[in-house]
């Protein structure tokens, strides 16, 4: 179990960077070929959706190291 | 003599539950007055006029950064202030400050009168709200833990776990009460405004009985001992002791119980009024009957799970949501879908109205049909020239199928309280008495008004883009957000959670 728990730790790490991945690219696909008139509204969307995703993948990406790292064997 | 103490401590307990309950379900109250009427379009109609760029954009933005950015941005201002002052001035604090925000929305004249300066006031009172909500939940669930024994957090926290849906069907009661009491015309003219306005009353009652309360005893000794910490921030999140608890209670709990909440009572909602097309009154009937009958279950988990652990209950939730919401939002587009009706041709009628409005002439056709099993079905389409301005469509269930749809949501429900009735307690345990409200706000709120308040959007946009490349079932797409992250929330929670509750030395 030990060693699930810290292998997958790497998973956890990919699947942010997955995300980060999909989320810039979906976001950048959508604001170029949006009609103008819902320029200012999808843009707000994907800005906001950007700014929260990315420091809650990077928390993800921490997460991962620290599973990794053995740190989820030893609870308090 | 001990007998006499030990009533006495059952009654100081339940006064405690009392007030940070009632408090706390005028707060939810309060931040969903606001979305149930933007939902309806008349705040829209009132403060952000569509023809109006700007006023449509600050629209977006009430909408988004309100319930999803600055909630967790509360969740760290006020939980580190209760963590510094304490927690009975904290959610005093945080009361105020939402009743007063609430209040003044009904008070903002319309953007008809004072022009931009109506969508700006309503953006700022609603970050309030949004700042507020994020201190609230933390304080409350603390508070209330901190006067219960530990073997029984996970049933006295639980009454905390009952506002939030208790809080969104009465901001859906007095909604239809009001409207029903004053009619569609004069509730959309200025009715809407009374919900608003009610809730100083109910602030007022709630913060005169808060104020009568002591402190949290755990917390009132942290400070007689000099304990209390001085940066709960940087203790929080720049101690890796805590911050991986943080960070596991985020992906392994909150989050999953976040997707798992907005699906089961925001995105049925949404998915009975827009995919389904049911009359938006006989939805929010079905709503609040749903919560009537299974608010119960929240006290019933909560109590549980001071017996056999919290985590199991959580998950098996959680896992239940993953497993049945495919069947049981196909059963709900099954119920509601005419095309496998029969249609009464005899009775179908069309009727069309002409109107001028400012020189304007506007048509209004409206088609009314029946079908075999009594279900009806209406819809009105506004249109000036060939232009459509306005489209409603309304299908009203028969009794058999609008209990089938009520016991479809009572079931969505229900997971909700497995995943959210034990989960304050679950929380609490898992931090130090000293940094407890900042560290247990943030994932709460990170989980919930991120994760949890983005999935109706999110979820809609996925049914969009399904229905633009032809999936035969674009319906259930959405779906496919709340499943995946419950099905990673499940799995990191399964393999990382401990269903023993951390020893803090409290």
């Amino acid at each position: 179990m030990k060693s699930i728990k810290k292998y997958l730790g790497i998973f956890w790490i990919l699947l942010a960077c997955a995300v980060i991945w999909a989320v810039g690219r979906q976001a950048l696909q959508e604001i170029n070929s949006v009609h103008p008139a819902k320029y200012q509204e999808t843009m707000l969307f994907w800005v906001i959706i950007t700014l929260i995703f990315l420091p809650i993948m990077v928390g993800m990406i921490l997460f991962g190291w620290y599973a990794f790292k053995g740190e989820y064997n030893i609870q308090k | 003599m001990a007998t006499q103490t030990s009533i006495q401590k059952e009654n100081s307990i339940w006064g405690i539950i009392t007030a940070s309950s009632v408090g706390t379900l005028i707060e939810w109250y309060d931040f969903y007055i606001f979305g149930s009427l933007a939902a309806s379009g008349i705040i829209a109609k009132q403060f952000f006029p569509s023809d109006n760029p700007t006023a449509a954009f600050l629209s977006s933005l009430a909408t988004f950064a309100a319930g999803f950015v600055v909630r967790p941005f509360g969740a760290l201002f006020f939980g580190r202030l209760g963590d510094l002052i304490g927690r009975k001035a904290t959610f005093l604090l945080t009361l105020l400050l939402m009743g007063g925000a609430t209040f003044l929305i009904g008070l903002i004249p319309s953007y008809s009168s004072i022009g931009m300066f109506a969508p700006m006031l309503v953006l700022l009172l609603r970050l309030l709200q949004g700042l507020a909500l994020g201190g609230e939940y933390g304080g409350a669930a603390t508070y209330v833990a901190e006067h219960s024994p530990h073997n029984q957090r996970g049933y006295y926290t639980s009454f905390i776990q009952t506002t939030a849906t208790l809080g969104l069907m009465l901001s859906i009661g007095v909604i239809l009460i009001v409207q029903a009491s004053l009619g569609a015309n004069a509730f959309e003219e200025w009715g809407w405004r009374i919900p608003f306005l009610v809730s100083i009353f109910l602030v007022g009652v709630s913060f005169y009985i808060r104020l009568k309360m002591h402190e949290s005893p755990l917390f009132a000794k942290l400070k007689a001992e000099g304990k209390i910490a001085k940066n709960p921030l940087k203790e929080s999140f720049a101690k890796k002791d805590n911050l991986k608890m943080v960070l596991l209670t985020l992906f392994g709990a909150t989050a999953g119980q976040g997707v798992v909440w907005y699906t089961g009572q925001y995105y049925a909602l949404a998915f009975m009024n827009k995919t389904c097309n049911i009359d938006s009154m006989q939805a929010n009937q079905i709503i609040m009957l749903a919560i009537v009958a299974v608010t119960p279950f929240f006290v019933v988990f909560g109590a549980w799970s001071d017996k056999i652990g919290r985590k199991g209950i959580m998950m098996t939730g959680m896992l239940l949501a993953i497993l049945a919401y495919r069947p049981i939002y196909q059963a709900m587009y099954d119920i509601a879908n005419l095309k496998i009706k029969t249609e009464i041709t005899a009775d179908t009628r069309i009727v069309e109205k002409k109107d001028t409005i400012k020189d304007k002439v506007t048509i209004t056709k409206t088609i009314t049909k029946t079908f075999t099993d009594d279900t009806h079905y209406t819809e009105t389409v506004k249109m000036v020239g060939e232009k459509i301005i306005a489209e409603k469509k309304a299908t009203v269930l028969n009794t058999n199928h609008f209990w089938a749809m009520t016991g479809l949501i009572f079931l969505q429900i229900f997971f909700v309280t497995m995943v959210y009735g034990p989960i304050a307690a679950f929380l609490v345990e898992l931090f130090p008495t000293n940094i407890r409200y900042t560290s247990m706000s943030l994932p709460y709120h990170v989980g919930n008004g991120i994760f949890g308040g983005l999935t109706p959007y999110i979820a809609s946009r996925i049914v969009e883009a399904g229905k633009a490349n032809g999936s035969p079932t674009y319906y259930l797409d959405g779906l496919w957000y709340p499943i995946a992250i419950a099905s990673v929330s499940f799995v990191i929670g399964m393999l990382y959670l401990s269903n023993k509750p951390v020893e803090n030395n409290d």
